[in-house]
Order: C-alpha cells, then sequence, then structure tokens
C-alpha cells in the first residue's frame, strides 16, 4: 500500500492544479521517461512520487520531466500530471530551490535572447555555409518583459538567497 | 537538381535557439530545401527563444506566455503563418495560441505586458513544425516528386521525440502511439520505414539533469528495438534528440554500455540526399556513428 504525505499534498491544492480524481493506476507510468531514474517502480512512480512528496520544492526528479505530456493523454481520469509538474517547477523556482541550471538558462535568454550560448565555432560554421550571424536584437525587449513579469526579482531573489546560504555555510565552517 | 520553383507557400521562418546555435547545418539544409518545393521562409526581425516549454516555462509561465506571444505578434505582423524547424518551438507557440484563445483575460493580461513594448497580438496565428508542414500544407507526392535519388536501400525507424505530436489536441498531427504520417514522408524519400515498440523520450532530459547512465539505458533499449525490428538506421525530426543519439550513443560506446550503435539523421539531411545535395553540402561528414549497410548505402550515393 503507498501511503500519502498529506503535508505535500495540500500544497498542490493550494497551487490549485491537483485533481483529487488520480487513482493511482500507473497507466502514466507506461510512458514516462522519468519512471526509468532508478527507484521507481510500478507501484511506486515519479508521478505519485511528485504528488506525495512532502517537499516538492527539492524533489530529486522534478527537473527532469521533459514535458512530452504522454502521461496526459492516457490518463483515464483527465489529470494533467505535466501541469502539477508545471506549477511545482514554478513553485521551486521562486523559491530558490530549482537547479542552478534553470536560473542560467533563465538570465541567458534575458541576456541574449536565446536558450543556448553561441560559440565562435558555430559563427565560424555559419559564416561557411553562408547564414546570417545570429542576431539577439531581442534582448532588451526580453529584458523588458522581465522585469514587468516579476520574472528578474525572482532571479535575484535566489541569487541573495543563495549568498546568504553560503555565508551560512561559511560562517558554519568559521565555528 | 531540382530549380526552386515560384514560391506558393510562404512562412515566417522561425529558427529556434538549439538548431541555429549547434546545429546550423540543418537550418542550412531547409534553407536550400524548402524553396525547391515551392515554399518562400521569410525571415522575421526579433524572433526570440520560443521559449523552452520544459524548463523555462517551470521557471516562470507569464513570462514563458508573454515571450511565445511576442514571438506570435511578430509573425501576426508579417501577416504570415509560422513553420519551425524544431517541434519543441512549435508546440511553444500552439500552446500559447491555444491558452491565449481560451481565456480571454489571460490574452489581455498578455497584451498589457506586450503594449508596454509596443507590441500587441490579436488572435491566434497559424504554427506548423515542418513535419506538419510538409504533409499538411506540401503532400507526401509534393515531395516524391523532388526526389531524384530515391533511398531505398534504407530500413529506418522514426523517432518522434516529445513535441511532435504531442499534446495531442493542440499539435493535431497524428497518433504518438502509433504514429504514421512520419513513415509516409520517409516513404516518398523513397526509404522503407520500420515499426517499433518503443514510443518514448529519447532521454535528453535525463542527460541534462546529469543522469547520464538512465539517459544511456534508455537509448540503448530504444536503439537495441529499432534493430531488432530490422531498422539499420534511425530518422528524427528533433534537434535536441538527434544530438541525444548521435552524441549520447558515441559516449555510451566509449563506455562500455552499448555496442555499435546505429547511424542518426536528421530528417531534413535525408531529404537533402533524397533531393540530390551532395555528401559534404548535407553535413554528413560530421557524423559521428558511421556503420552498416545503412551508412554504405549514404555514402555509395555519391
Amino acid at each position: 500500500m503507498i501511503g500519502i504525505d498529506f503535508s505535500g499534498r495540500k500544497k498542490l491544492y493550494e497551487i490549485g492544479t491537483l485533481r483529487e480524481v488520480c487513482f493511482q493506476c500507473s497507466v502514466c507510468a507506461l510512458h514516462c521517461v522519468v519512471q526509468n531514474v532508478e527507484g521507481y517502480d510500478i507501484r511506486n512512480t515519479f508521478v505519485y512520487d511528485v504528488f506525495g512528496s512532502d517537499d516538492p520544492d527539492h524533489h530529486r526528479a522534478l527537473w527532469t520531466c521533459s514535458g512530452c505530456h504522454k502521461c496526459h493523454e492516457v490518463c483515464p481520469q483527465d489529470v494533467n500530471p505535466a501541469r502539477v509538474i508545471d506549477d511545482l517547477r514554478e513553485q521551486s523556482f521562486k523559491n530558490g530551490c530549482a537547479p542552478s541550471y534553470v536560473y542560467d538558462l533563465a538570465r541567458l535568454v534575458i541576456r541574449t535572447g536565446m536558450a543556448f550560448p553561441v560559440t565562435r565555432r558555430t559563427l565560424k560554421e555559419r559564416e561557411k555555409m553562408g547564414l546570417q550571424p545570429i542576431e539577439t536584437a531581442a534582448a532588451g525587449e526580453i529584458r523588458q518583459i522581465a522585469g514587468i513579469t516579476g520574472l528578474l526579482d525572482k532571479i535575484e531573489a535566489a541569487q541573495e538567497k543563495d549568498k546568504s546560504e553560503d555565508r551560512g555555510q561559511g560562517e558554519k565552517q568559521d565555528d | 537538381m531540382t530549380d526552386i520553383k515560384i514560391p506558393e507557400k510562404r512562412y515566417a521562418f522561425f529558427l529556434g535557439c538549439l538548431i541555429p546555435a549547434r546545429f546550423p547545418r540543418f537550418e542550412y539544409l531547409a534553407r536550400v530545401l524548402f524553396p525547391k518545393l515551392g515554399v518562400e521562409l521569410v525571415d522575421i526581425e526579433g524572433f526570440s527563444c520560443c521559449p523552452d516549454p520544459v524548463r523555462f516555462k517551470g521557471a516562470d509561465q507569464l513570462t514563458w506566455i508573454v515571450l511565445a506571444a511576442r514571438n506570435l505578434a511578430l509573425a501576426q505582423q508579417a501577416g504570415l503563418p509560422i513553420i519551425t524547424i524544431c517541434p519543441t518551438c512549435a508546440m511553444t507557440l500552439m500552446t500559447a495560441n491555444h491558452e491565449l484563445q481560451r481565456n480571454p483575460d489571460l490574452l489581455r493580461k498578455v497584451n498589457g505586458v506586450l503594449e508596454k513594448t509596443g507590441r500587441h497580438l490579436d488572435g491566434p496565428v497559424e504554427v506548423k513544425h515542418f513535419m506538419k508542414a510538409l504533409y499538411e500544407d506540401l503532400g507526401t507526392h509534393r515531395l516524391r516528386d523532388a526526389v531524384e535519388r530515391p533511398l531505398s536501400f534504407l530500413h529506418i525507424a522514426y523517432h518522434g521525440g516529445c513535441h511532435e505530436n504531442n499534446p495531442v489536441d493542440i499539435v493535431q498531427f497524428d497518433n504518438p502511439f502509433n504514429p504514421r504520417k512520419s513513415g509516409e514522408l520517409l516513404e516518398a524519400l523513397g526509404a522503407h520505414p520500420v515499426d517499433y515498440l518503443e514510443i518514448g523520450c529519447c532521454g535528453s532530459p535525463l542527460s541534462l539533469d546529469g543522469k547520464m547512465s538512465d539517459s544511456h539505458k534508455i537509448m540503448k533499449s530504444k536503439t537495441e528495438d529499432m534493430v531488432h525490428h530490422g531498422a539499420g538506421a534511425m530518422a528524427v525530426g528533433c534537434a535536441s534528440c538527434f544530438q541525444q543519439f548521435e552524441i549520447g550513443q558515441t559516449m555510451a560506446i566509449r563506455g562500455g554500455i552499448m555496442g555499435a550503435g546505429i547511424p542518426v539523421f536528421h530528417f531534413l539531411e535525408l531529404m537533402g540526399l533524397a533531393m540530390g545535395l551532395s555528401l559534404e553540402e548535407t553535413g554528413l561528414g560530421g557524423h559521428k556513428i558511421k556503420n552498416g549497410k545503412a551508412w554504405e548505402g549514404v555514402v555509395s550515393l555519391d
């Protein structure tokens, strides 16, 4: 029998996307790539593990999901786990608990308008093929948008949290 | 070589990030091949990252949909439907269309932000990834007519990736659990599509999250299944899947997790080969997994 930790479940209700109707049939696990991460089996699926987590902000595989939505397609109860995961990720990001590569990605998109860094090698390759250099004209506008939506503040708050945690660690070591 | 035709269809050409930054060859191929099929790809100044519907969306959903709406607004201003060469970009833009259409309050909120930057989105914009555009707007017959060298030596498994068909009600292309249209497009190039059982993700999100051995396990079981069903090579329509299979297989082989691996081709590379481009122009020289009859067949084309 699988137990559910209700404190985590309460958090999900607060966000508002968890549907009561999930009856743990495990069908979502059939096509789930995260399911292959060590430790999950058909009676303890990734989706239950997230739904029942007492600390979803730090869940070990929260950011591994590829968002393929197959869990949603096959769900007989029309629960949308991908949507729940999006909402939980947003909370985890806001609380400064997302992996550092996610903050780096957000910063990169704001700074350059692109989600991948452009290397000198790529630029050379592009030139050889007669392709235009990559323009980053949108970056100023994206920064403005991220300021209005509050994303910049979230990134800054996470950075501050990181710094104060580092200081805390340092003080502990000094003791 | 097929002559460039008078364009019958015009699209705003959405490149995304991964292809121009890591795989510019696929961009090059699209720019060379689509005009031969009567398609004009129009560059739109100011397109940005779609943005990524997995990690960036998880970071902040409002910024995600505003940036997607900004890209849609740019195409709308140009009066053109969007074609992407990345299925994931198409999924982001289609999802944004869908959400904004069914939620007028959200559209107002998004426009409230956009208007501060001098932009506005007025209703949905047609968006298709290149496989959907090839199938629905051009048709397999158009592709078949443009083939100069049928790839009849290729018994090939197609890996659709996460977002070519999902979410079904938004992307509206093919059945993700039993896709047929990608196979028909491969047949149009003269190749023989091979059915296989595995339909899930390539494992690239596991690699990105640092879970390399799990990622390699997924890739191994997938490619073994393809070989078991008679495939000598595999094709993908997603550059991220290409990266996972091409670089991931190389790493897994080096680490002793996999045997020889199988050659992986992007659909645009196969189009290039079939439509008469040289191996060099198609960029196949740079591939890492070069083995078996499939690769011998490809090399013998030049």
